[in-house]
């Protein structure tokens, strides 16, 4: 590995280091700071990891999409940039789909104390598990829509019509789910620790994805290079 | 030359798959009334070439232009002007002869699209049996269909890949009699071909790929060919 | 005006070749009977609830069937690698998916005529409010034609089509199932809340936009 390829990677071990810190923080304020809720109890806690995951694989899969859209726009024309957009996509794909795992196994742990069910229709609950459904499809649209090139093109199309079928999706689950409780968040974090280990949770997980999609993302990259390196070699060879 | 004659430009074309070159930096220009061969061992890159001057596939690197004059041609108008015949003949096996040659003229704004097909069809020798379904032909009148196609179309470049596939040796001989036809009208033609009578018959210059690499470019005629394919044979013992 | 033609063209070609040979009306629409008996089957044990499940045996129904049915209007173009006869042309690739998206759409709408009857039929149902009723359908099958065609054509050629093609586009289908259900829950007289015009709207507006991006992808898409 070369010098720029070291620095990289040392930028996502660093954002590694500094998530890991926000994530021992958050869990400090979880359970030392933020009051128990009345209501609840202690399962309300598993919330603050809950949400943290659910509002970065929205955050992560709109990543996704940019670059899916930067990806078909330009990528005839520019190839460096298409290689750039399809690292960010696959990188950001993979980790969408780790915290969505995360997303749905906290989900029904709640939803068992709270509700005495595994599962509950709960819309944003409903809409997460359909945006982690995209994130399968996109990456098996990858993996077998073709040749390498091509099932890229028909994945990055996915994610962008991800877009507004998120929009859709939430409006109709939404409507469709309707009679289940609003859950805490709706009515408010009133205590200022609830606050406090909500903002960090979410900071945490924010970091932690920033990291692991920077580290698949300079992982794509040396695989680009190691492909361009082959295909040079061959074509000085032949 | 013809300030509004059509010119073809390959610069500097590759095509990977996986790890290795189909195609490396392959440049050449034709011209309008110009009839080349494109010649090469099988896997030398001769229907990957044929194809990206088509649009069916994209370059990795480098480009193809289709020229009028200094203009070049917007995507539309190289889509009208260029016609392409493949292995896969895109022809429809449910419709009949007729049918599929009436569908090309109206796709390509033809003028009387109808009138057309019933004229291409005799000229391709299929008058008698324009209103069978495609499928129930044999593959060398499938090609003439195929050939029939282009000709509905109003190509002004025709790129056809090893287009003798099927036909007899009477149909050979029209074909290649009809391909330097279209050169003398002033259109390009380019075609694959494995056997060194069709360049000798047809061509007025051979392309020779090796390996994905073009490693000759010759005039036509019996000395062209016999040079050609003294390359492709020799190319890699 | 020529792109109009063009259209034409495409779209009398598909219908002319389906006459021809019916494969794609037969098989669905046979496939899509069976569907029903087998929903009987499973479902049928109080017809006093039939409008409950009804509306979703209606949705599952024409959502399967019309699945096979893309499927199928693509193999068509991907034999003698057709598609690309109708890319390669001087039409637009919009025009191109537009015309295939309209032939998609005519065969799943004549597919689900006798199926739906069969469903009305055989589960007891009474359309109260046929304007919804058909309103749900056309506006649905607008959604499922225009996200269909753009990927059974993108996997033509894929050797996994047959499973790749519901896998992507049932999770965009989710909203339109909805609001289906929801629409037909009501036309046939279910005890619900529900207004059926929020939901007609809905699908529109579910067609406008995904009739522009899908529009706007299928030309790149097609040549990445």
């Amino acid at each position: 590995m070369d010098k720029r390829g070291i620095g990289l990677s040392a930028i996502g071990y660093g954002l590694t280091v500094i998530a890991a810190g926000f994530l021992a923080a958050a869990l400090y304020a979880v359970f030392f700071i933020a009051p128990q809720e009345a209501v609840l109890g202690i399962s309300q806690k598993i919330f603050y990891f809950h949400v943290g995951s659910a509002i970065n694989m929205l955050i992560v899969f709109g990543i996704c999409a940019i670059a899916g859209l930067v990806y078909l726009s330009i990528g005839n024309v520019r190839r460096s940039w298409a290689d750039v957009a399809d690292a960010i996509g696959v990188a950001t794909a993979e980790v969408g789909v780790t915290l969505g795992v995360v997303v749905l196994i906290t989900g029904p742990l709640w939803a068992r104390k709270a509700w005495g069910t595994w599962w509950t229709w709960e819309p944003r609950l409903t809409l997460s598990l359909m945006v982690f459904l995209l994130f399968l499809a996109y990456l098996a649209l990858r993996a077998f829509a073709g040749s390498d090139r091509f099932g890229r093109g028909v994945a990055a199309g996915l994610s962008i019509l991800g877009i507004p079928a998120v929009y859709f999706i939430h409006f109709a689950v939404d409507r469709w789910g309707g009679a289940h409780p609003q859950v805490v968040y709706k009515g408010g974090l009133t205590q200022p620790g609830m606050r406090l280990a909500f903002g960090l949770s979410v900071a945490g997980m924010f970091l932690l994805s920033a990291a692991l999609v920077w580290l698949r993302l300079t992982t794509e990259r040396e695989r680009q290079r190691l492909d361009a390196l082959y295909l040079e070699v061959d074509r000085r060879a032949g | 030359m013809n300030p509004g004659a059509l010119a073809l430009q390959c610069e500097s074309v590759a095509r990977v798959f996986g790890r290795r070159h189909v195609l490396r930096d392959v440049s050449f220009t034709v011209h309008a009334g110009e009839v080349v061969a494109i010649v090469g061992r099988n896997g030398a890159g001769k229907s990957t070439l044929l194809s990206i001057l088509a649009g069916r596939r994209q370059a990795d690197r480098g480009s193809v232009r289709v020229v009028q004059g200094d203009r070049p041609a917007t995507d539309s108008q190289t889509r009208s002007w260029l016609g392409f015949l493949p292995h896969d003949l895109l022809v429809y096996l449910d419709l009949t002869a007729r049918e599929n040659l009436e569908f090309t003229g109206v796709l390509h704004g033809r003028p009387d699209p109808v009138q057309r097909a019933a004229e291409v069809l005799s000229a391709v020798g299929l008058a008698a049996d324009a209103d069978r379904t495609v499928r129930t032909f044999s593959r060398g009148m499938q090609q003439r269909t195929a050939l029939g196609r282009l000709m509905a179309s109003g190509a002004r470049a025709w790129l056809l890949d090893e287009p003798s596939t099927g036909l007899d040796e009477s149909g050979r001989r029209w074909l290649l009699q009809l391909l330097a036809e279209q050169g003398r009208e002033g259109r390009i033609v380019m075609f694959s071909t494995h056997h060194p009578s069709e360049v000798e018959a047809a061509a007025t210059r051979v392309l020779v790929l090796d390996g994905g690499r073009l490693v000759a470019d010759l005039p036509g005629g019996a000395e062209g060919a016999a040079a050609a394919f003294s390359l492709v044979d020799g190319g890699r013992s | 005006m020529d792109e109009l033609r063009r259209y034409l063209a495409i779209v009398r070609k598909d219908l002319r070749v389906e006459f021809r040979t019916r494969e794609i009306l037969y098989t669905t629409t046979l496939f899509a009977l069976l569907l029903v008996v087998i929903f009987a089957f499973a479902f049928l044990s109080d017809p006093a609830k039939s409008r409950d499940y009804g509306p979703g045996i209606v949705w599952v129904t024409v959502l399967f069937a019309t699945t096979v049915g893309q499927n199928r209007l693509f193999d068509r173009e991907r034999e003698n690698d057709c598609l690309w006869a109708l890319l390669l042309s001087p039409a637009a690739p919009s025009t191109v998916f537009l015309a295939k998206a309209t032939a998609q759409i005519a065969f799943a709408l004549l597919m689900q005529i006798p199926t739906i009857l069969l469903i009305l039929v055989f589960f007891d149902l009474r359309v109260t409010d046929p304007l919804a009723f058909v309103g749900a359908l056309a506006l649905g099958n607008v959604a499922l034609g225009l996200v269909g065609t753009l990927f059974a054509a993108m996997l033509m050629n894929s050797r996994m089509k047959e499973v790749l093609l519901p896998l992507v586009t049932y999770p965009l289908f989710v909203p339109v199932v909805i609001a289906g259900v929801k629409v037909t829950a009501v036309a046939i007289g279910a005890p619900i809340a529900e207004d059926p015009e929020v939901w007609l709207r809905f699908l529109a507006g579910f067609d406008m936009i995904f009739a522009v991006v899908t529009v706007a992808l299928f030309g790149r898409m097609v040549r990445a």
